[in-house]
């Protein structure tokens, strides 16, 4: 006969009702019976029983374990009550420092979770890929990486037949077009995209339908908000909306914002065939070097991505400079932290940020470890007779971890209120749009969860261990004595740790803010002061610089293709004795004459442009660095040019910094009056009256220009940010350290008021045989002073390293100083002892007769 | 006094009967059939738990049987306290129901 086994779910279940002493039996018990039902009443009937067995076995046991349980729990849970309402503030500091240090671990937490979920929300994040060109010789501007983005509109035609791997391509191309909203123009970036766009990547629509939105040419999805700010509410599908020129969109659908977290960023998205009919270029020509679209593609799940990459050399093509320029893909996950591939993200600002996290949160455990351990002398009674009355150690050891799991869930209360409270703050300092519910994942919260079980298991587990080893036998007859060798040793290395990190981090924000003022006080070689700038849009040039020189406060208005802050223009430049084969790239920019004097440029040799001696387009001044990569000996006279040689040096300007100071100073050629190019204008007005003068450019704009707001920028404002991220990053690493600072002292506050509780009987002794307040201050803070020097020994080499390591990533840089880590050993020695001397102060204030006399 | 619960008292009466037999399916398909109903492995748990307890039980584990792969079963054995328990139980009951059969006939000749 066949022989039936229960059911395996059901055994399970049974077993685990059952506590473990009397587990075996009862499961053989259970399968003994089964078997004999099967024989009786036949396999099915025999399951049913043994599943009604199990199901009305589980809540009556579970409920009698359960009673008992809770009838201790709650007797533990009062006692946990009374303790925090004994000693208030003790346990204030305890729920302080918790609070904040998880707090700010659940910031960085989201920040980091913002940041590492780029990308992810689309259905098939991993199977999207991007389309990269790696083009030796050829650099991108302004860095130092050859990887370009870019695709020529021959390659998805012929991947989409020769490459059966790749599912699906879109190339997408961002292209400005001027919106017409009643009488205003609009000049916005489009995005345009292939069909398969809306299938590659997950952008769900509100209206519209994805298959056929993006078909036709001109036809126009938008996003919920810019839908809003056109037709409002109501559903716009079908509507039209005008451009400047004669072509006019239509809206076939609207599209949910789009996720902060997406690098992809765009409010308009057209159809591609749109700049098919826009520009009548030859679309589909053989040149593989055509570049200027962005390419991204859905490749099978099961394709190795090396040997598609192999597959893709057969598409490898002849650079201009001659070298072999080849095709690569990369994953749509890695693209946001790509820094060669010009990602917005920094990796390392991740780990910067985690590690400072976790920094918080262990000052915060070692705050409680340091406080419970500490007031486990007023507790030493209840263990011992709880120990007395037939508690196991293991009973104790639960009871204490359960105290520290209560504070902080307390914790976690208060600090899941105050990130609420604070994001909005939080998010304007760090510049990024971080909510606690719409990122509210799963991930997320088993995060949070994960963070609060950590501090709870680290803060609970040496009381436990410590507190639950005493023995009855000594704690009641009074011998008892708390601070134990080991157990002083113990809370005095985390005393250093604690400050360890403080000073780490107070080192790092004094580097920080030295590095920053330094770049912002760097000679950046050009007058940047009441500078003011905004772009050309077709406006009549002439005009506009007439009737700006009227204002006498309008000292100079000069046009020119770029700014000092970002020329964004680059060619290959021409010069006697080139090697054809040698194609580097300078930086070029196009003035007019008075760009030299509105920038306060310095020559080096020759001279500016000028008027009187009739440079027009054949006169070119180099920077120093040009000069010296091209090896001229004299440059004044030199042949030079762009492409071909067009004209002639006439002087050498100083190098200034055109870039941010991560980045060394690159050859520049500047030429004159290259008009077509003049898109900036860059107006030097005197610093009286700035607020009229400002009105009066407006009023000319707006008289000439009256199609178009006027916007405009001061270029200090656009130097400052070149260096966003560093100040964002300095003012973030500043609170948090102020942060880990402070949660430090609370503890070495919660630990001098210990200490002087401890020592009352010995200041009234020394009081009496005649000790000075001062003497008995300095005796009692003598050892605070001794770990905080410890703790300055460990912390100065690691604050070192970390931020010799930061200030590499600037070509242009301070040398770690000395002084920076003395402040922060005397910031941190300040800011401990004034958390300490009131306590102190207290106790030598008492009456030695109050102290003495208890007893 | 303890006072035994319905269920107590008749896994007690059950595992007298069963003598040198009493282990869990024993225990409850005897107590089963007696009583015509289900009794859940839980329930049991419970009862005999509290009855070891309070040393109206002894637990015993049984010789390795060859039959049951070799597993040792645990026996229960009503112990002197138990019996001693039951008695003073069936006293009270007997108390308690001596003049049931005449006031319970009073009652139901009315009719």
């Amino acid at each position: 006969m066949k022989k039936y086994k229960p059911p395996r779910l059901g055994q399970k279940l049974f077993t685990l009702t059952f506590p473990t002493s009397e587990r075996r039996y009862f499961t053989e018990g259970i399968e003994e019976a089964f078997e004999l039902k099967v024989k009786e009443k036949g396999c099915a009937c025999a399951l049913l029983w043994y599943w009604k067995e199990v199901l009305f076995s589980i809540p009556l046991v579970l409920f009698t374990n359960l009673f008992w349980g809770i009838t201790m729990f709650s007797n533990y849970l009062k006692i946990a009550f009374r303790l925090i309402k004994r000693k208030k503030l003790f346990s204030f500091v305890n729920l302080l420092g918790l609070t904040i240090g998880l707090a700010s671990s659940f910031l960085i937490l989201l920040y980091v979770d913002f940041e590492l979920n780029y990308d992810k929300f689309h259905k098939n994040t991993d199977n999207i890929y991007r389309v990269y060109m790696h083009q030796p010789g050829n650099l991108v501007r302004g860095s130092s990486t050859d990887l370009w983005v870019t695709t020529p509109p021959i390659l998805k035609p012929t991947w989409e037949k020769e490459l059966p791997e790749a599912e699906k391509i879109a190339n997408i191309n961002f292209y400005d077009v001027v919106f017409k909203k009643d009488e205003l123009l609009l000049d916005e970036s489009v995005l345009f995209a292939d069909p398969e766009f809306l299938e590659i990547f997950t952008f769900p629509l509100i209206y519209g339908d994805p298959k056929t939105a993006l078909n036709e040419p001109f036809s126009l999805l938008l996003t919920e908000q810019t839908a809003v700010k056109y037709f409002g509410k109501e559903n716009p599908i079908g509507k039209i909306i005008p451009t400047s020129g004669e072509h006019q969109y239509k809206v076939t659908g609207v599209l949910q914002n789009i996720p902060k977290n997406s690098h992809l960023q765009f409010d308009y998205l057209g159809s591609f065939n749109t700049l098919y009919t826009l520009f009548d270029r030859d679309w589909e020509t053989t040149n593989w070097l055509n570049n200027g679209l962005d390419t991204y593609l859905t490749l099978g799940p099961n394709v190795d991505l090396k040997q598609f990459d192999e597959k893709l050399r057969k598409y490898d093509v002849e650079g201009f400079s001659g070298q072999t320029w080849t095709f690569h893909v990369q994953p749509l996950k890695d693209i946001h932290f790509n820094r060669a591939t010009r990602g917005q993200g920094d990796i390392r600002y991740i780990y910067i940020f985690s590690a400072i996290g976790l920094f918080i949160l262990l000052i915060a455990c070692f705050n409680f470890i340091n406080l419970s351990t500490a007031r486990s002398a007023t507790r030493v009674k209840e263990v011992g007779v709880r120990k007395v009355v037939g508690a196991y150690r293991r009973q104790l050891a639960r009871q204490l971890m359960g105290e520290s799991f209560l504070f902080t869930l307390i914790a976690l209360v208060f600090s899941l209120i105050s990130v609420i409270v604070i994001l909005p703050a939080f998010n304007s300092l760090i510049g990024k749009e971080l909510s606690l519910f719409t990122f509210l994942n799963l991930k997320l919260i088993l995060g949070i969860i994960g963070i609060t079980f950590f501090v709870g298991l680290i803060s609970g587990s040496y009381p436990a261990l410590f507190i639950s080893s005493f023995q009855p036998v000594r704690i009641l007859k009074g011998h008892f004595k708390i601070s134990s060798r080991g157990s002083r040793l113990f809370r005095n290395a985390l005393v250093v740790v604690q400050f360890a990190l403080s000073i780490i981090m107070i080192v790092s924000t004094i580097t920080l803010y030295n590095q920053l003022h330094y770049i912002r006080s760097k000679k950046l070689g050009y007058e940047k002061n009441h500078i003011l700038t905004f772009y050309t849009r077709g406006i009549n040039r002439l005009a506009l610089k007439r009737d700006l020189l009227e204002k006498p406060e309008i000292m100079k208005v000069s046009y020119s293709s770029g700014l000092p802050t970002r020329i964004g223009w680059s060619n290959t430049p021409a010069w006697k004795g080139k090697d054809p084969d040698d194609n580097p790239f300078f930086y070029r920019l196009s003035v007019d004459y008075d760009f030299f004097d509105i920038y306060g440029l310095e020559m080096m040799k020759g001279r500016k442009f000028s008027q009187e001696l009739g440079d027009r387009g054949n006169a070119y001044i180099l920077n120093e660095s040009a000069v010296k990569s091209l090896d001229f000996e004299d440059p004044i006279g030199q042949p030079f040019g762009f492409w071909k040689i067009t004209g002639t040096v006439v002087g050498v300007v100083k190098d200034f910094h055109f870039e941010s100071l991560h980045k060394p100073i690159t050859p520049l050629g500047i030429g004159i009056l290259d008009s077509r190019n003049f898109s900036n204008v860059s107006v030097k007005i005197s610093s009286q009256n700035i607020s009229s003068t400002i009105n009066h450019i407006k009023k000319t704009w707006e008289r000439l220009n009256p199609r178009y707001p006027f916007e405009f920028s001061f270029i200090d404002q656009r130097i400052d940010e070149m260096y966003r991220t560093e100040q964002k990053m300095a003012a973030g690493f500043n609170y948090f350290a102020l942060i880990a600072i402070f949660i430090a002292c609370l503890g070495l506050f919660g630990l001098a008021s210990f200490i002087t509780e401890q020592k009352t009987k010995e200041i009234g002794i020394r009081k009496i045989l005649g000790a000075t307040a001062p003497k008995i201050i300095s005796l009692l803070t003598k050892e605070f002073i001794l770990l905080l020097a410890l703790a300055n020994f460990f912390a100065w080499p690691l604050a070192w390293l970390g931020m010799n390591q930061w200030l590499k990533s600037f070509a242009y840089r301070i040398d770690l100083s000395v002084v920076s880590f003395l402040l922060a050993a005397v910031i941190a020695f300040f800011i401990a002892m004034l958390s300490v001397s009131s306590q102190f102060a207290r106790a030598t204030r008492t009456n030695p007769a109050d102290s003495l006399r208890y007893e | 006094m303890k006072i035994l619960s319905k269920l107590e008292e008749n896994v007690l009466l059950v595992i007298l009967k069963l003598e040198d037999n009493a282990y869990i399916v024993t225990i409850k398909t005897t107590l089963e059939k007696y009583l015509k109903k289900n009794i859940s492995f839980g329930a049991l748990y419970l009862s005999l738990n509290r009855l070891t307890r309070d040393k109206y039980l002894r637990t015993e584990i049984g010789d390795p049987t060859s039959q049951k792969g070799g597993r040792a079963k645990k026996y229960y054995r009503i112990t002197r306290e138990g019996v001693l328990k039951l008695k003073e139980v069936h006293t009270l009951q007997r108390k308690m129901w001596g003049d049931f059969d005449k006031l319970s006939d009073k009652i139901l000749e009315k009719r």
